[in-house]
């Protein structure tokens, strides 16, 4: 497996807020999520697919996300899905977990001699 | 619904301490991922094996998943769940009707200890023993109790076993059945009313009007209807899920 790849532990330290922004633009399904996640990080996150759902429902158990049923699909076949759209609070909470990111990259990239 | 992906779900959630809602929610959910990552496979392998193997593998461990599921579920819940488990004895390997039966008996043996446990302070508090000779009256109402919620139960397992889901709706697929089961839980309450009046006051039961055993039968008919439209489709959307035999690995 490439070293290039971010996942584990890694990944799911930045997970919520990396949903939170992926939410930001337009509401949309977990599998929609993992595609805009896996597109965005340009194929270096590596996450088991099944494993977003617990992640959100404790994003919506905390206020962050909103989940309602998909009424607008009634054409496909299969199972019912939640669509999920950020919050007031969750966009409160993009807005810090922003910053705290630029702390963070400006404090240790130039440290460890990164960009900043 | 494809089985294979189905049995990949149902081993992350079938011991989740939730309830039936919340499952069929994250049945719903976790099915619908793992069938669009199927999907995919399939259209990249042009191999149903091939495709559900990738499937399973991107999709992630069911244990693990478990685990993370596990995590979500709050206190109150699992505590419902643990309360729901050992009041109804719902166990592996144990029938609906052995637990049924089992739950009625305690009921009826929990209500019984609650009286005679009551007669005996009130008896022993207002050194009167006159509250002795009404134990008949309660011995009637926990033995009542006890049959009347195994009754009620068995008839609404036969009235879930005459409704079929068809897509999102729920259709009455054997009427006679369901009239059936209906009509015992409404015949049921209502012989209870008149036993229980006969224990109280022998010839009680004559002295009443037949339209109060009929108002008794049609609103035990009422309710019994409402109720069983009301959890039909939860039950009717778990039952095939929780139908699905595991064991194959």
């Amino acid at each position: 497996m490439s070293d290039k790849t971010i996942q584990g532990d890694r990944l799911r330290g930045h997970l919520e807020a990396m949903i939170l922004a992926i939410l930001e633009g337009e509401p949309a399904h977990g599998f929609d999520i993992v595609k805009k996640l896996q597109t965005r990080g340009e194929g270096a996150l590596q996450m088991r697919e099944g494993t977003i759902y617990p992640v959100l429902y404790r994003m919506e158990a905390s206020g962050l996300i909103q989940a309602k049923w998909d009424d607008s699909q009634q054409e496909r076949k299969g199972p019912r899905r939640k669509v999920y759209a950020v919050t007031r609070k969750g966009q409160r909470q993009l807005a810090k977990g922003r910053q705290e990111w630029e702390h963070f990259v400006n404090v240790v990239g130039g440290i460890i001699g990164g960009t900043a | 619904m494809k089985i294979e992906l189905m049995k990949v779900v149902e081993r992350a959630v079938r011991t989740l301490p939730c309830d039936k809602s919340t499952k069929l929610r994250m049945r719903d959910e976790l099915y619908a991922q793992l069938e669009q990552i199927y999907e995919e496979e399939l259209a990249k392998h042009d191999d149903a094996s091939v495709a559900l193997n990738q499937a399973k593998n991107r999709f992630g461990d069911p244990a693990t998943l478990r685990e993370e599921l596990l995590g979500t579920i709050s206190w109150r819940m699992r505590w419902g769940s643990w309360l729901d488990q050992k009041m109804l004895g719902r166990a592996p390997g144990v029938s609906d009707m052995a637990m049924l039966i089992g739950f009625a008996v305690r009921m009826g043996m929990t209500v019984l200890a609650f009286f005679v446990v009551s007669i005996g302070v009130v008896a022993f508090v207002r050194q009167d023993n006159v509250v002795l000779y009404i134990w008949p009256v309660f011995l009637a109402i926990s033995v009542l109790l006890g049959t009347n919620i195994l009754i009620f139960a068995i008839s609404g397992l036969g009235a879930l076993a005459a409704l079929r889901l068809e897509g999102d709706r729920v259709r009455v697929h054997s009427p006679w059945r369901f009239s059936l089961a209906t009509i015992t839980v409404g015949t049921s309450l209502s012989l209870s009313f008149g036993i229980l009046l006969e224990v109280a006051r022998k010839g009680a039961a004559f002295e009443m009007s037949p339209w109060a055993f009929v108002g008794a039968a049609a609103a035990a008919m009422v309710l019994f209807v409402t109720v069983i439209g009301l959890m039909a489709k939860i039950e009717l959307r778990d039952q095939a899920w929780s139908a699905l035999d595991l064991s194959d690995g």
